[in-house]
Protein backbone atom coordinates (compact mmCIF):
# COMPACT_ATOMS: atom_id res chain seq x y z
CA UNK A 1 0.00 0.00 0.00
CA UNK A 2 2.80 2.36 0.90
CA UNK A 3 4.63 1.49 -2.33
CA UNK A 4 1.49 2.22 -4.29
CA UNK A 5 1.29 5.65 -2.65
CA UNK A 6 4.89 6.29 -3.65
CA UNK A 7 4.18 5.47 -7.31
CA UNK A 8 1.14 7.71 -7.09
CA UNK A 9 3.38 10.51 -5.88
CA UNK A 10 5.84 9.87 -8.74
CA UNK A 11 2.97 10.19 -11.18
CA UNK A 12 1.51 13.33 -9.59
CA UNK A 13 4.94 14.92 -9.67
CA UNK A 14 5.33 14.10 -13.33
CA UNK A 15 1.87 15.38 -14.14
CA UNK A 16 2.59 18.73 -12.50
CA UNK A 17 5.78 19.14 -14.51
CA UNK A 18 4.07 18.11 -17.75
CA UNK A 19 1.05 20.36 -17.31
CA UNK A 20 3.30 23.39 -16.99
CA UNK A 21 3.41 23.26 -20.80
CA UNK A 22 -0.26 22.68 -21.48
CA UNK A 23 -0.62 23.72 -25.14
CA UNK A 24 2.41 21.62 -25.89
CA UNK A 25 0.81 18.66 -24.21
CA UNK A 26 -2.37 18.87 -26.28
CA UNK A 27 -0.37 19.24 -29.48
CA UNK A 28 1.38 16.03 -28.52
CA UNK A 29 -1.91 14.25 -27.82
CA UNK A 30 -3.19 15.35 -31.23
CA UNK A 31 -0.03 14.13 -32.97
CA UNK A 32 -0.26 10.78 -31.19
CA UNK A 33 -3.88 10.40 -32.28
CA UNK A 34 -2.95 11.27 -35.87
CA UNK A 35 -0.21 8.61 -35.81
CA UNK A 36 -2.59 5.96 -34.47
CA UNK A 37 -5.21 6.88 -37.08
CA UNK A 38 -2.65 6.60 -39.90
CA UNK A 39 -1.52 3.17 -38.68
CA UNK A 40 -5.16 2.01 -38.48
CA UNK A 41 -5.83 3.35 -41.96
CA UNK A 42 -3.69 0.50 -43.30
CA UNK A 43 -6.35 -2.01 -42.24
CA UNK A 44 -9.20 0.08 -43.67
CA UNK A 45 -7.54 0.57 -47.05
CA UNK A 46 -6.46 -3.07 -47.22
CA UNK A 47 -10.05 -4.24 -46.89
CA UNK A 48 -11.68 -1.86 -49.38
CA UNK A 49 -11.71 -4.32 -52.29
CA UNK A 50 -11.76 -7.58 -50.28
CA UNK A 51 -13.95 -9.07 -47.55
CA UNK A 52 -11.55 -11.28 -45.65
CA UNK A 53 -8.01 -12.59 -45.50
CA UNK A 54 -7.24 -16.09 -44.26
CA UNK A 55 -10.78 -16.35 -42.93
CA UNK A 56 -10.67 -13.11 -40.94
CA UNK A 57 -13.00 -10.24 -41.81
CA UNK A 58 -12.07 -6.59 -41.59
CA UNK A 59 -13.98 -6.01 -38.39
CA UNK A 60 -12.42 -9.07 -36.77
CA UNK A 61 -8.95 -7.80 -37.65
CA UNK A 62 -9.89 -4.35 -36.35
CA UNK A 63 -11.09 -5.94 -33.11
CA UNK A 64 -7.70 -7.62 -32.66
CA UNK A 65 -5.90 -4.43 -33.69
CA UNK A 66 -7.81 -2.40 -31.10
CA UNK A 67 -7.19 -5.04 -28.45
CA UNK A 68 -3.47 -4.59 -29.13
CA UNK A 69 -3.60 -0.78 -29.07
CA UNK A 70 -5.05 -0.68 -25.54
CA UNK A 71 -2.21 -2.54 -23.74
CA UNK A 72 0.38 -0.91 -26.01
CA UNK A 73 -0.79 2.57 -25.01
CA UNK A 74 -0.70 1.64 -21.32
CA UNK A 75 2.74 0.09 -21.69
CA UNK A 76 4.10 3.05 -23.66
CA UNK A 77 3.18 5.45 -20.85
CA UNK A 78 5.77 3.83 -18.60
CA UNK A 79 8.24 2.33 -21.07
CA UNK A 80 10.21 5.56 -21.51
CA UNK A 81 13.10 4.45 -19.34
CA UNK A 82 13.26 0.83 -20.49
CA UNK A 83 14.43 1.78 -23.97
CA UNK A 84 17.38 3.88 -22.86
CA UNK A 85 17.97 2.03 -19.63
CA UNK A 86 21.52 1.04 -20.61
CA UNK A 87 22.53 4.61 -21.46
CA UNK A 88 20.78 6.45 -18.68
CA UNK A 89 21.05 4.11 -15.74
CA UNK A 90 24.11 1.96 -16.35
CA UNK A 91 26.55 4.04 -18.38
CA UNK A 92 25.63 7.36 -16.73
CA UNK A 93 25.45 5.61 -13.38
CA UNK A 94 21.95 6.72 -12.32
CA UNK A 95 21.31 3.21 -11.05
CA UNK A 96 23.37 3.97 -7.92
CA UNK A 97 20.71 6.45 -6.87
CA UNK A 98 17.97 3.88 -7.51
CA UNK A 99 19.68 1.29 -5.33
CA UNK A 100 19.85 3.69 -2.40
CA UNK A 101 16.07 3.79 -2.07
CA UNK A 102 14.06 1.11 -0.26
CA UNK A 103 11.63 0.51 -3.15
CA UNK A 104 11.84 -2.11 -5.92
CA UNK A 105 14.53 -0.97 -8.34
CA UNK A 106 12.58 -2.15 -11.39
CA UNK A 107 9.48 -0.21 -10.36
CA UNK A 108 11.56 2.90 -9.79
CA UNK A 109 13.03 2.69 -13.28
CA UNK A 110 9.65 2.06 -14.89
CA UNK A 111 7.75 4.73 -12.98
CA UNK A 112 10.31 7.48 -13.17
CA UNK A 113 9.21 8.92 -16.50
CA UNK A 114 5.78 8.83 -18.06
CA UNK A 115 4.46 9.56 -21.50
CA UNK A 116 0.77 10.09 -20.82
CA UNK A 117 0.01 11.29 -24.33
CA UNK A 118 0.27 7.65 -25.48
CA UNK A 119 -2.93 6.94 -23.53
CA UNK A 120 -4.52 8.45 -26.65
CA UNK A 121 -3.59 5.19 -28.36
CA UNK A 122 -5.40 3.19 -25.65
CA UNK A 123 -8.45 5.42 -25.95
CA UNK A 124 -8.54 4.94 -29.73
CA UNK A 125 -8.12 1.21 -29.11
CA UNK A 126 -11.22 1.18 -26.90
CA UNK A 127 -13.22 2.98 -29.60
CA UNK A 128 -11.98 0.57 -32.28
CA UNK A 129 -12.80 -2.51 -30.19
CA UNK A 130 -16.29 -1.35 -29.27
CA UNK A 131 -17.09 -0.24 -32.83
CA UNK A 132 -15.82 -3.52 -34.27
CA UNK A 133 -17.77 -5.49 -31.66
CA UNK A 134 -20.97 -3.64 -32.54
CA UNK A 135 -20.50 -4.15 -36.27
CA UNK A 136 -19.82 -7.84 -35.71
CA UNK A 137 -22.94 -7.94 -33.53
CA UNK A 138 -20.99 -9.62 -30.78
CA UNK A 139 -23.14 -10.11 -27.74
CA UNK A 140 -20.51 -9.32 -25.12
CA UNK A 141 -21.55 -10.39 -21.66
CA UNK A 142 -19.99 -9.50 -18.36
CA UNK A 143 -17.72 -12.55 -18.57
CA UNK A 144 -16.41 -11.44 -21.99
CA UNK A 145 -15.67 -7.95 -20.72
CA UNK A 146 -13.95 -9.33 -17.64
CA UNK A 147 -11.87 -11.56 -19.89
CA UNK A 148 -10.94 -8.60 -22.07
CA UNK A 149 -9.71 -6.73 -19.01
CA UNK A 150 -7.59 -9.75 -18.08
CA UNK A 151 -6.32 -9.83 -21.68
CA UNK A 152 -5.34 -6.16 -21.60
CA UNK A 153 -3.49 -6.60 -18.31
CA UNK A 154 -1.76 -9.70 -19.65
CA UNK A 155 -0.82 -7.86 -22.84
CA UNK A 156 0.66 -5.05 -20.78
CA UNK A 157 2.55 -7.58 -18.67
CA UNK A 158 3.95 -9.27 -21.79
CA UNK A 159 5.21 -5.95 -23.15
CA UNK A 160 6.78 -5.01 -19.82
CA UNK A 161 8.31 -8.48 -19.42
CA UNK A 162 9.82 -8.59 -22.91
CA UNK A 163 11.29 -5.08 -22.91
CA UNK A 164 12.25 -5.26 -19.23
CA UNK A 165 14.18 -8.47 -19.86
CA UNK A 166 15.95 -6.87 -22.81
CA UNK A 167 16.78 -3.84 -20.65
CA UNK A 168 18.20 -6.14 -17.95
CA UNK A 169 20.81 -7.37 -20.42
CA UNK A 170 22.43 -3.94 -20.08
CA UNK A 171 23.64 -5.00 -16.62
CA UNK A 172 25.88 -7.62 -18.21
CA UNK A 173 27.12 -6.01 -21.36
CA UNK A 174 26.94 -2.72 -23.13
CA UNK A 175 24.34 -3.21 -25.85
CA UNK A 176 26.08 -1.66 -28.82
CA UNK A 177 23.92 -3.48 -31.31
CA UNK A 178 20.46 -2.54 -30.08
CA UNK A 179 18.27 -5.59 -29.60
CA UNK A 180 15.14 -3.65 -28.72
CA UNK A 181 14.30 -2.04 -32.13
CA UNK A 182 13.71 -5.26 -34.11
CA UNK A 183 11.72 -6.68 -31.20
CA UNK A 184 9.71 -3.47 -31.11
CA UNK A 185 8.92 -3.88 -34.79
CA UNK A 186 7.48 -7.32 -34.09
CA UNK A 187 4.66 -5.75 -32.05
CA UNK A 188 2.87 -5.01 -35.30
CA UNK A 189 3.01 -8.66 -36.36
CA UNK A 190 1.03 -9.58 -33.24
CA UNK A 191 -1.92 -7.58 -34.58
CA UNK A 192 -2.71 -10.03 -37.38
CA UNK A 193 -3.68 -13.72 -37.48
CA UNK A 194 -0.48 -15.69 -36.83
CA UNK A 195 -1.42 -18.24 -39.52
CA UNK A 196 -0.51 -15.60 -42.10
CA UNK A 197 3.15 -15.83 -41.21
CA UNK A 198 5.86 -18.37 -42.06
CA UNK A 199 6.56 -21.06 -39.46
CA UNK A 200 9.66 -19.42 -37.99
CA UNK A 201 7.86 -16.12 -37.36
CA UNK A 202 4.87 -17.96 -35.93
CA UNK A 203 7.13 -19.85 -33.54
CA UNK A 204 8.80 -16.65 -32.34
CA UNK A 205 5.45 -14.88 -31.87
CA UNK A 206 4.15 -17.74 -29.77
CA UNK A 207 7.01 -18.88 -27.63
CA UNK A 208 10.03 -16.53 -27.75
CA UNK A 209 8.58 -13.02 -27.96
CA UNK A 210 4.95 -13.89 -27.30
CA UNK A 211 3.26 -10.93 -28.98
CA UNK A 212 0.64 -13.27 -30.46
CA UNK A 213 -0.69 -13.51 -26.89
CA UNK A 214 -1.07 -9.74 -26.55
CA UNK A 215 -4.21 -9.43 -28.64
CA UNK A 216 -4.61 -12.14 -31.28
CA UNK A 217 -5.11 -15.21 -29.09
CA UNK A 218 -7.06 -13.54 -26.26
CA UNK A 219 -9.48 -12.07 -28.83
CA UNK A 220 -10.50 -15.60 -29.80
CA UNK A 221 -12.94 -15.84 -26.88
CA UNK A 222 -15.04 -12.72 -27.61
CA UNK A 223 -14.78 -13.42 -31.37
CA UNK A 224 -15.95 -17.03 -30.91
CA UNK A 225 -12.95 -18.51 -32.71
CA UNK A 226 -13.29 -21.84 -30.95
CA UNK A 227 -10.38 -23.52 -32.69
CA UNK A 228 -8.03 -21.06 -30.92
CA UNK A 229 -9.61 -21.56 -27.52
CA UNK A 230 -6.77 -23.43 -25.81
CA UNK A 231 -4.20 -20.83 -26.91
CA UNK A 232 -6.61 -18.12 -25.83
CA UNK A 233 -7.03 -19.51 -22.33
CA UNK A 234 -3.26 -19.79 -21.90
CA UNK A 235 -2.85 -15.99 -22.19
CA UNK A 236 -2.61 -15.10 -18.46
CA UNK A 237 -0.30 -18.06 -17.91
CA UNK A 238 2.04 -16.90 -20.70
CA UNK A 239 2.08 -13.42 -19.15
CA UNK A 240 2.94 -14.85 -15.72
CA UNK A 241 5.71 -17.06 -17.10
CA UNK A 242 7.33 -14.14 -18.92
CA UNK A 243 7.00 -11.93 -15.84
CA UNK A 244 8.85 -14.71 -14.00
CA UNK A 245 11.60 -14.57 -16.62
CA UNK A 246 11.80 -10.81 -16.11
CA UNK A 247 11.99 -11.14 -12.31
CA UNK A 248 14.79 -13.68 -12.61
CA UNK A 249 16.71 -11.70 -15.26
CA UNK A 250 16.37 -8.46 -13.32
CA UNK A 251 17.55 -9.97 -10.03
CA UNK A 252 20.58 -11.51 -11.73
CA UNK A 253 21.26 -8.22 -13.43
CA UNK A 254 21.15 -6.18 -10.25
CA UNK A 255 23.49 -8.67 -8.61
CA UNK A 256 25.93 -8.27 -11.48
CA UNK A 257 25.70 -4.47 -11.44
CA UNK A 258 28.99 -2.67 -11.06
CA UNK A 259 28.73 1.05 -10.73
CA UNK A 260 30.74 3.21 -13.09
CA UNK A 261 31.72 5.13 -9.98
CA UNK A 262 30.89 8.48 -11.46
CA UNK B 1 35.23 24.37 -55.89
CA UNK B 2 36.03 25.83 -52.51
CA UNK B 3 32.33 26.58 -52.06
CA UNK B 4 31.75 22.86 -51.84
CA UNK B 5 34.67 22.14 -49.53
CA UNK B 6 32.68 22.74 -46.32
CA UNK B 7 29.61 20.67 -47.27
CA UNK B 8 31.92 17.92 -48.48
CA UNK B 9 33.77 17.91 -45.16
CA UNK B 10 30.45 17.78 -43.27
CA UNK B 11 29.28 14.86 -45.38
CA UNK B 12 32.55 13.04 -44.72
CA UNK B 13 32.24 13.59 -40.94
CA UNK B 14 28.70 12.19 -40.97
CA UNK B 15 29.85 9.18 -43.01
CA UNK B 16 32.68 8.42 -40.58
CA UNK B 17 30.45 8.93 -37.53
CA UNK B 18 28.00 6.36 -38.89
CA UNK B 19 30.87 4.03 -39.63
CA UNK B 20 31.89 4.16 -35.96
CA UNK B 21 28.44 2.97 -34.91
CA UNK B 22 28.00 0.46 -37.70
CA UNK B 23 27.18 -2.38 -35.29
CA UNK B 24 23.69 -1.05 -34.65
CA UNK B 25 22.93 -1.30 -38.34
CA UNK B 26 23.15 -5.08 -38.15
CA UNK B 27 19.99 -5.32 -36.07
CA UNK B 28 18.59 -2.86 -38.58
CA UNK B 29 18.85 -5.65 -41.14
CA UNK B 30 16.75 -7.85 -38.83
CA UNK B 31 14.21 -5.04 -38.44
CA UNK B 32 13.83 -4.66 -42.17
CA UNK B 33 13.54 -8.42 -42.65
CA UNK B 34 10.69 -8.40 -40.12
CA UNK B 35 8.95 -5.57 -41.97
CA UNK B 36 9.28 -7.36 -45.30
CA UNK B 37 8.15 -10.70 -43.84
CA UNK B 38 5.13 -9.31 -42.00
CA UNK B 39 3.78 -7.15 -44.79
CA UNK B 40 4.45 -9.55 -47.64
CA UNK B 41 2.77 -12.32 -45.62
CA UNK B 42 -0.32 -10.14 -45.34
CA UNK B 43 -0.17 -9.32 -49.06
CA UNK B 44 0.25 -12.97 -49.99
CA UNK B 45 -3.10 -13.60 -48.29
CA UNK B 46 -4.64 -10.58 -50.03
CA UNK B 47 -3.32 -11.72 -53.40
CA UNK B 48 -4.77 -15.18 -52.73
CA UNK B 49 -8.28 -13.73 -52.36
CA UNK B 50 -8.26 -12.91 -56.06
CA UNK B 51 -8.20 -9.15 -55.62
CA UNK B 52 -5.37 -9.37 -58.14
CA UNK B 53 -7.78 -8.95 -61.03
CA UNK B 54 -8.90 -5.50 -59.93
CA UNK B 55 -6.76 -3.08 -57.97
CA UNK B 56 -3.62 -5.24 -58.21
CA UNK B 57 -3.94 -5.75 -61.96
CA UNK B 58 -0.69 -3.97 -62.72
CA UNK B 59 1.21 -6.73 -60.89
CA UNK B 60 1.15 -9.72 -63.23
CA UNK B 61 2.31 -12.15 -60.52
CA UNK B 62 2.80 -12.30 -56.78
CA UNK B 63 6.55 -12.12 -57.45
CA UNK B 64 6.05 -8.69 -59.03
CA UNK B 65 4.07 -7.55 -55.99
CA UNK B 66 6.72 -8.99 -53.68
CA UNK B 67 9.39 -7.17 -55.65
CA UNK B 68 7.44 -3.95 -55.20
CA UNK B 69 7.58 -4.29 -51.40
CA UNK B 70 11.15 -5.60 -51.23
CA UNK B 71 12.39 -2.70 -53.37
CA UNK B 72 10.33 -0.28 -51.29
CA UNK B 73 11.92 -1.34 -48.03
CA UNK B 74 15.33 -1.47 -49.67
CA UNK B 75 14.90 2.09 -50.91
CA UNK B 76 13.78 3.14 -47.45
CA UNK B 77 16.82 1.51 -45.85
CA UNK B 78 18.87 3.74 -48.11
CA UNK B 79 17.03 7.07 -47.71
CA UNK B 80 16.17 6.86 -44.02
CA UNK B 81 17.80 9.28 -41.60
CA UNK B 82 17.35 10.60 -38.08
CA UNK B 83 17.71 14.33 -38.76
CA UNK B 84 14.48 15.05 -36.84
CA UNK B 85 15.69 13.11 -33.79
CA UNK B 86 19.13 14.71 -33.93
CA UNK B 87 17.59 18.18 -34.03
CA UNK B 88 15.32 17.36 -31.09
CA UNK B 89 18.24 16.15 -29.04
CA UNK B 90 20.30 19.22 -29.93
CA UNK B 91 17.48 21.51 -28.81
CA UNK B 92 16.81 19.56 -25.61
CA UNK B 93 20.46 19.50 -24.59
CA UNK B 94 21.09 23.12 -25.61
CA UNK B 95 23.96 22.13 -27.90
CA UNK B 96 21.91 23.71 -30.65
CA UNK B 97 23.43 27.08 -29.68
CA UNK B 98 26.89 25.97 -30.79
CA UNK B 99 25.43 24.59 -34.03
CA UNK B 100 23.56 27.77 -34.87
CA UNK B 101 26.69 29.80 -34.15
CA UNK B 102 28.61 28.00 -36.89
CA UNK B 103 29.17 29.93 -40.12
CA UNK B 104 27.21 27.28 -42.05
CA UNK B 105 23.43 27.32 -41.69
CA UNK B 106 21.76 24.66 -39.56
CA UNK B 107 19.90 23.52 -42.65
CA UNK B 108 23.08 22.85 -44.64
CA UNK B 109 24.60 21.07 -41.64
CA UNK B 110 21.63 18.74 -41.33
CA UNK B 111 21.33 18.15 -45.06
CA UNK B 112 25.01 17.18 -45.18
CA UNK B 113 24.48 14.88 -42.23
CA UNK B 114 21.64 13.16 -44.08
CA UNK B 115 23.67 12.81 -47.28
CA UNK B 116 26.61 11.39 -45.33
CA UNK B 117 24.32 8.87 -43.67
CA UNK B 118 22.82 7.92 -47.02
CA UNK B 119 26.31 7.37 -48.43
CA UNK B 120 27.12 5.17 -45.45
CA UNK B 121 23.89 3.26 -45.88
CA UNK B 122 24.50 2.80 -49.59
CA UNK B 123 27.96 1.42 -48.90
CA UNK B 124 27.38 -0.77 -45.84
CA UNK B 125 23.73 -1.27 -45.00
CA UNK B 126 21.61 -1.62 -48.12
CA UNK B 127 24.00 -4.12 -49.80
CA UNK B 128 23.68 -6.46 -46.78
CA UNK B 129 19.91 -6.16 -46.84
CA UNK B 130 19.89 -6.67 -50.61
CA UNK B 131 21.98 -9.83 -50.26
CA UNK B 132 19.79 -11.22 -47.47
CA UNK B 133 16.61 -10.47 -49.43
CA UNK B 134 17.96 -12.14 -52.57
CA UNK B 135 19.23 -15.20 -50.67
CA UNK B 136 16.05 -15.74 -48.62
CA UNK B 137 13.36 -14.59 -51.01
CA UNK B 138 14.72 -13.63 -54.40
CA UNK B 139 12.99 -10.90 -56.32
CA UNK B 140 12.76 -9.64 -59.85
CA UNK B 141 15.51 -7.55 -61.46
CA UNK B 142 14.63 -4.06 -62.77
CA UNK B 143 12.47 -4.00 -65.88
CA UNK B 144 15.23 -2.58 -68.04
CA UNK B 145 18.52 -0.73 -67.83
CA UNK B 146 16.70 2.53 -68.41
CA UNK B 147 14.21 1.87 -65.62
CA UNK B 148 17.11 1.05 -63.28
CA UNK B 149 18.80 4.36 -64.05
CA UNK B 150 15.51 6.17 -63.50
CA UNK B 151 15.09 4.30 -60.20
CA UNK B 152 18.56 5.38 -59.01
CA UNK B 153 17.94 8.99 -60.06
CA UNK B 154 14.63 9.10 -58.21
CA UNK B 155 16.30 7.62 -55.12
CA UNK B 156 18.80 10.47 -54.98
CA UNK B 157 15.87 12.91 -55.03
CA UNK B 158 14.17 10.81 -52.31
CA UNK B 159 17.16 11.38 -50.04
CA UNK B 160 16.71 15.14 -50.37
CA UNK B 161 12.94 14.94 -49.82
CA UNK B 162 13.38 12.67 -46.78
CA UNK B 163 16.09 14.90 -45.31
CA UNK B 164 14.05 18.08 -45.77
CA UNK B 165 10.89 16.51 -44.33
CA UNK B 166 12.84 15.36 -41.30
CA UNK B 167 14.47 18.75 -41.01
CA UNK B 168 11.08 20.51 -41.02
CA UNK B 169 9.69 18.06 -38.45
CA UNK B 170 12.84 18.51 -36.36
CA UNK B 171 12.41 22.29 -36.40
CA UNK B 172 9.19 21.90 -34.41
CA UNK B 173 11.47 20.98 -31.49
CA UNK B 174 12.21 24.70 -31.23
CA UNK B 175 8.56 25.37 -30.47
CA UNK B 176 7.37 22.34 -28.52
CA UNK B 177 8.72 20.47 -25.54
CA UNK B 178 8.57 17.01 -27.04
CA UNK B 179 8.51 15.97 -30.69
CA UNK B 180 7.95 12.28 -30.02
CA UNK B 181 4.32 12.30 -31.18
CA UNK B 182 5.01 14.40 -34.27
CA UNK B 183 7.86 12.14 -35.35
CA UNK B 184 5.66 9.10 -34.89
CA UNK B 185 2.77 10.63 -36.83
CA UNK B 186 5.17 11.54 -39.65
CA UNK B 187 6.47 7.98 -39.74
CA UNK B 188 2.98 6.45 -40.06
CA UNK B 189 1.85 9.02 -42.61
CA UNK B 190 4.93 8.33 -44.72
CA UNK B 191 4.45 4.56 -44.48
CA UNK B 192 0.83 4.86 -45.58
CA UNK B 193 0.88 7.64 -48.19
CA UNK B 194 4.24 6.82 -49.81
CA UNK B 195 2.93 3.48 -51.02
CA UNK B 196 5.37 1.56 -48.83
CA UNK B 197 2.70 -0.58 -47.15
CA UNK B 198 0.05 -0.44 -49.87
CA UNK B 199 0.66 0.26 -53.58
CA UNK B 200 -1.10 3.52 -54.44
CA UNK B 201 -3.01 1.77 -57.24
CA UNK B 202 -4.81 -0.23 -54.51
CA UNK B 203 -6.05 2.95 -52.77
CA UNK B 204 -9.63 4.21 -53.15
CA UNK B 205 -9.64 7.13 -55.63
CA UNK B 206 -10.06 9.91 -53.09
CA UNK B 207 -7.20 8.70 -50.92
CA UNK B 208 -4.95 8.21 -53.93
CA UNK B 209 -5.57 11.78 -55.05
CA UNK B 210 -4.80 12.96 -51.52
CA UNK B 211 -1.55 10.95 -51.50
CA UNK B 212 -0.46 12.47 -54.80
CA UNK B 213 -0.92 15.95 -53.31
CA UNK B 214 1.76 15.13 -50.70
CA UNK B 215 5.51 14.66 -51.21
CA UNK B 216 5.31 11.12 -49.77
CA UNK B 217 4.92 9.14 -53.05
CA UNK B 218 8.35 10.50 -54.00
CA UNK B 219 9.82 8.27 -51.28
CA UNK B 220 8.50 4.89 -52.41
CA UNK B 221 5.87 4.87 -55.10
CA UNK B 222 7.83 6.75 -57.76
CA UNK B 223 11.15 4.86 -57.37
CA UNK B 224 9.32 1.52 -57.24
CA UNK B 225 7.20 2.15 -60.28
CA UNK B 226 10.30 3.17 -62.20
CA UNK B 227 12.12 0.01 -61.06
CA UNK B 228 9.28 -2.29 -62.10
CA UNK B 229 8.80 -0.47 -65.40
CA UNK B 230 5.19 0.42 -64.49
CA UNK B 231 6.03 3.87 -65.78
CA UNK B 232 8.36 4.40 -68.72
CA UNK B 233 9.12 6.83 -71.51
CA UNK B 234 7.51 10.26 -71.16
CA UNK B 235 5.67 9.14 -67.99
CA UNK B 236 8.99 8.27 -66.39
CA UNK B 237 10.33 11.72 -67.12
CA UNK B 238 7.27 13.37 -65.61
CA UNK B 239 7.59 11.10 -62.53
CA UNK B 240 11.19 12.26 -62.13
CA UNK B 241 10.06 15.85 -62.62
CA UNK B 242 7.58 15.46 -59.75
CA UNK B 243 10.37 14.09 -57.53
CA UNK B 244 12.66 16.96 -58.51
CA UNK B 245 9.88 19.49 -57.95
CA UNK B 246 9.29 18.27 -54.40
CA UNK B 247 13.01 18.14 -53.67
CA UNK B 248 13.46 21.76 -54.78
CA UNK B 249 10.23 22.96 -53.15
CA UNK B 250 11.01 21.40 -49.79
CA UNK B 251 14.60 22.65 -49.99
CA UNK B 252 13.39 26.23 -50.43
CA UNK B 253 10.82 25.83 -47.65
CA UNK B 254 13.53 24.46 -45.34
CA UNK B 255 15.82 27.42 -46.12
CA UNK B 256 13.03 29.87 -45.28
CA UNK B 257 12.06 28.09 -42.05
CA UNK B 258 15.70 27.73 -41.04
CA UNK B 259 16.24 31.50 -41.33
CA UNK B 260 13.06 32.28 -39.39
CA UNK B 261 13.94 29.90 -36.57
CA UNK B 262 17.57 30.97 -36.34
CA UNK B 263 16.45 34.59 -36.07
CA UNK B 264 13.92 33.95 -33.30
CA UNK B 265 16.04 31.48 -31.33
CA UNK B 266 16.67 32.34 -27.71
CA UNK B 267 19.09 30.18 -25.78
CA UNK B 268 19.26 30.23 -22.04
CA UNK B 269 22.73 31.18 -20.88
CA UNK B 270 24.73 28.99 -18.55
Amino acid sequence: MRTLAIYGAYFAQFLKARMAYRADFFAEVFATGLGSAASLAFVFVLFVPIDAIAGWSRDEILFVYGMSMIPYGLFATVSWNLFDFGDRFIIEGHFDRVLLRPVSSFAQVVFEAFRIQTLTESAIGVVVVTTAARRLELDLGLADVAWMVVAVLSGCAIFVAVFGTIASLSFHFEDRVGIAPPVFNLINAGRYPVDLFPNAVRFVLRWIIPFAFVAFYPSALPLHKDELRSFCMATPLVALVFLGVLAYAWRRGVRAYQSTGS
Amino acid sequence: MSALAVPFALIRISFVANLAYRLRFYTGVVSYLIYVLVYTSIWRAVYATGAAGGPLAEFPSFEALFTYFAVGWLARSFCFNNVDRTLTELVESGHIAARVARPVSLHVQMLCEAIGEAAFRAAFFSPILLTVLIVFFGFQPPASFGSFVGFLASLVLSIIVMAELNFLVGLTAFKTQSTWGIMRAKQYLIELLSGLLIPLSYFPDALRKLAYCTPFPVLTSIPNRLYLGLVSGAEAWSALAISAGWAVGLFVLAVVCDRAVAKSLQVQGG
